[in-house]
């Protein structure tokens, strides 16, 4: 075992497996690789939850019962399973793991589905400004649809608040370093991780999975949600099968259960050509990647995420299709994936690319090679754990000189010179001079007499 | 030389009394000796959001001294501009944000009931509270404002009343068949109730409205409305000579706002030597108008004021002079020297 510094202790803030996060299983297959670098706990909201093969393997303790630690890292993504985390990374300073830029819905749970309107709508205040409000008091009322939400990212606070911030994409870390000039930004690339390695042949993996042998399958991985374009693909696949009468479309992973596919199914006629796995292993999950001729990892709106089904797709050699504009078509060089504009001709250019790959098996393999080479050689587990090892120990040689800063112009919560500093930080913050010291307490202090937190 | 600086928040692009007020107080100052100057900055006060991160721009403000001169004094005027930092600050206090005190829910306030607002108003009050508190010394442009002040601050002011734009011009020609307004149509100037009053009134009174406005339209409406375009008259802007004139023709003022913070039109009236018509809610003008003595005081009602005005109507002219006498004989003191000697005390 090689540490670059042994006694480093790392506090891993995040949900592990079984939690339905994506990131749970991010990090659980991080853990083994940056142990081997530094001294690390996981702190979970339910040690109890998660799986005994964890437990057996890392320390797992609850908030309450974190031990000290020389830094705490926090994987936050946008859902409900990283409550936990959000709140003591406002509360206490660590370096923070964005794995979404957009943290909005995961902050509108905490207030507005708590009852705390109010407290939402300063919230987007202070990350949005006066748009904030008026975009907040639509979003609160439930009328501002899918996009409004993903374009006012709401992760000032958490951003603010942190000693240091890792983005898993070039995305990502470009607008935290826009946002935090002068502190530390690690861009941490996706690991690859596939439980089956080297991962099966085609053949290989549809016989395992009771797959047709002979025919052309386009596999959209993952929970299927209303932003992953499905709508369009159904319809596409439809208008393609007539050139390719084998074509299927799998949905690998479960449905969101207001997701109207059937409908949408029947509606293109698609019938017996439409596969709906469900919740899958993630070596079942491997062997659909791996079965697939053709991957769609389409998203819009995008909460600036990228997706571990896409890297593994990648890793496993398929052609990916992807939404232009979005992280996941940011973050490769040219040739990589496959952008798709999420535009009025969305359905149009999806049944043109996914056609053209269909007809060109040579092209395919083409792509998958350039796909799989990249992966391996950029998104390496254990070269990001090295990676983030030596990030998280330049952290902490800074530790207290980042902490004064980030406390140097922060007034405590609630009371009157917090409210007012807050009111003129916006400006500063709007201009990427969120870290520049304003002495505001001194000069708004008289104001607010006897109210200093 | 001593230097002064008078600060003026300003929404662009409009000229109304503060303005004119800032530029006179200005010009005495230079007339006196000092040297004056006045820095204005843009306030917007809507939406209520808004108005806190607006005001706090005074107090970012560094006005201690200006390229290597030093600023011997600071003399705030209205919201948001007594926010601003300086060892030696004055105020002549126009007016506070009154949406956060006296017009509060109010149909004249836009602020909500909702947690947001509440804190705006909260630290609209806690922040004026505050910097007035850090001042030498608080005018109050009447004692209406002082009044204010002292209730929802509990801050101290001393009136000192500002003199009207043209000062030394006013004079009387008659006691005309009609009574005037001037100044700007909005709201809270309450020109519906005197329209709505003409169409009431039996002694064939007449009233000319001077001035322009966002109310403009809608006053205009209103006259087509009720049928009165034979009693009442918009005649938009004038110049300082037909204000002038205007005043001495007429037979009264009519000036009925509501809780005015001063109001020259009552003092510009009788400066004139004429009597004014006003309501029990009007606020500053009731610092002058005495019911009988120098005007009349009705209840903000168009049937009251169209019988204050029926009332006045039937008075001889020996009677009105006597009221416009009385007027004249409250105000002819007003005047500048005194406002500078006491805003530039001990300086």
């Amino acid at each position: 075992m090689i540490r670059t510094r042994p006694n480093l202790t790392i506090n891993i803030w995040s949900p592990l497996p079984p939690s339905p996060s994506g990131i749970a299983d991010y990090v659980a297959e991080s853990l083994p690789a940056l142990a081997r670098h530094v001294e690390l706990h996981v702190i979970a909201d339910e040690p109890e939850a998660v799986s005994p093969a964890l437990r057996e393997r890392f320390s797992v303790s609850t908030p309450a019962d974190a031990p000290n630690a020389d830094l705490a890292v926090y994987h936050l993504g946008n859902s409900p399973p990283h409550a936990y985390v959000y709140r003591a990374a406002c509360a206490r300073p660590g370096v923070v793991v964005l794995h979404d830029w957009s943290l909005h819905h995961l902050v509108l749970r905490e207030t507005v589905e708590r009852g705390e309107v109010s407290t939402y709508l300063r919230e987007m205040r202070r990350a949005h400004g006066e748009t904030g409000t008026f975009v907040g008091r639509q979003v609160a009322r439930a009328l501002g649809g899918e996009l409004l939400p993903a374009l006012f990212p709401l992760n000032d606070r958490v951003l603010e608040g942190s000693l240091a911030v890792v983005g898993l994409t070039e995305h990502v870390r470009s607008r935290a370093a826009r946002r935090l000039p002068g502190r530390p930004v690690l861009h941490l690339p996706h690991h690859l991780s596939l439980p089956i390695d080297p991962p099966p042949s085609r053949d290989d993996a549809r016989r395992g999975l009771g797959l047709p042998p002979g025919a052309l399958l386009v596999t959209a991985p993952g929970l299927a949600t209303s932003s992953k374009r499905l709508h369009l693909a159904v319809r596409a696949v439809a208008r393609l099968r007539a050139a390719h009468p084998s074509l299927r479309l799998v949905v690998a992973g479960a449905a969101e259960a207001s997701l109207p596919l059937d409908d949408w199914v029947r509606a293109a006629g698609l019938g017996d050509a439409f596969v709906l796995t469900g919740r899958l292993s993630l070596e079942d999950f491997e062997r659909h990647l791996c079965a697939a001729d053709v991957v769609l990892s389409l998203r819009f709106p995008t909460h600036g995420e990228i997706s571990g089904a896409l890297v593994r797709a990648l890793g496993v050699g398929r052609p990916v299709l992807v939404t232009s504009g979005t992280p996941a078509a940011e973050e490769f060089p040219e040739g990589i994936v496959a952008p798709i504009d999420p535009g009025p001709r969305e359905e149009e250019e999806l049944v043109a690319v996914l056609g053209r790959l269909l007809e060109d098996a040579a092209l395919r393999e083409d792509m998958g090679r350039l796909a799989r080479h990249h992966v391996r050689a950029h998104h390496g587990l254990e070269e990001a754990a090295r990676r983030l090892a030596a990030f998280l120990e330049e952290v902490a040689s800074r530790k207290e000189a980042l902490r004064r800063e980030i406390l140097a112009d922060r007034a405590a919560e609630g009371g009157l010179l917090g409210f007012l500093m807050e009111e003129v930080r916006w400006g500063a913050r709007d201009l990427g001079l969120s870290r520049v010291p304003l002495g505001l307490e001194d000069l708004l202090g008289p104001l607010a007499p006897g109210k200093r937190g | 030389m001593k230097t002064v600086l008078v600060c003026a928040a300003q929404a662009p692009f409009i000229t109304g009394g503060a303005e004119i007020l800032v530029s006179e107080l200005r010009a005495n100052l230079e007339r006196r000796g000092f040297r004056a100057d006045v820095a204005s900055v843009p306030f917007k006060w809507y939406p209520v959001s808004e108005i806190v991160r607006q005001a706090l721009a005074w107090r970012l403000l560094d006005v201690t001294e200006s390229n290597g001169t030093p600023v011997d004094l600071v003399i705030p005027t209205k919201f948001p501009t007594f926010l601003v930092r300086h060892p030696r600050k004055v105020a002549w206090l126009f007016h506070q944000h009154r949406e956060a005190y006296d017009l509060y829910g109010t149909p004249y306030c836009s602020f909500t009931d909702s947690a947001e607002d509440r804190q705006v108003r909260q630290a609209i009050e806690a922040m004026d509270s505050a910097s007035l508190s850090e001042c030498r010394g608080i005018f109050t442009i009447s004692r209406n404002v002082a009044h204010r002040l002292r209730q929802y601050n509990g801050l101290d002011g001393t009136p000192l009343y500002p003199p009207p734009h043209h000062l030394g011009r006013y004079r009387r020609d008659e006691y005309g068949g009609y009574l005037f307004y001037a100044g700007r149509l909005d709201r809270l100037k309450r020109l519906d109730l005197a329209i709505d009053a003409m169409k009431r009134v039996r002694s064939g009174a007449r009233l000319k409205i001077a001035g322009t406005g966002p109310l403009e339209p809608e006053l205009r409406k209103q006259i087509q409305g009720l049928g009165v375009e034979d009693r009442v008259e918009l005649v938009g802007f004038v110049s300082p000579d037909d204000l002038v004139s205007l005043y001495a023709g007429c037979r009264a003022a009519y000036y009925a706002p509501l809780n005015e913070d001063y109001g020259y039109v009552t003092v510009e009236s009788f400066l004139s030597r004429k009597p004014v018509v006003t309501t029990t809610d009007a606020g500053g003008p009731l610092e002058f108008v005495s019911a009988g003595e120098t005007g009349l005081v009705a209840e903000p009602t168009p049937e009251a004021i169209a019988a204050a005005v029926d009332e006045l109507w039937a008075l001889p002219e020996a009677r009105l002079r006597e009221m416009g006498e009385a007027g004249f004989a409250r105000v002819r003191d007003i005047n500048w020297d005194q406002v500078i000697d006491k805003l530039t005390e001990g300086l």
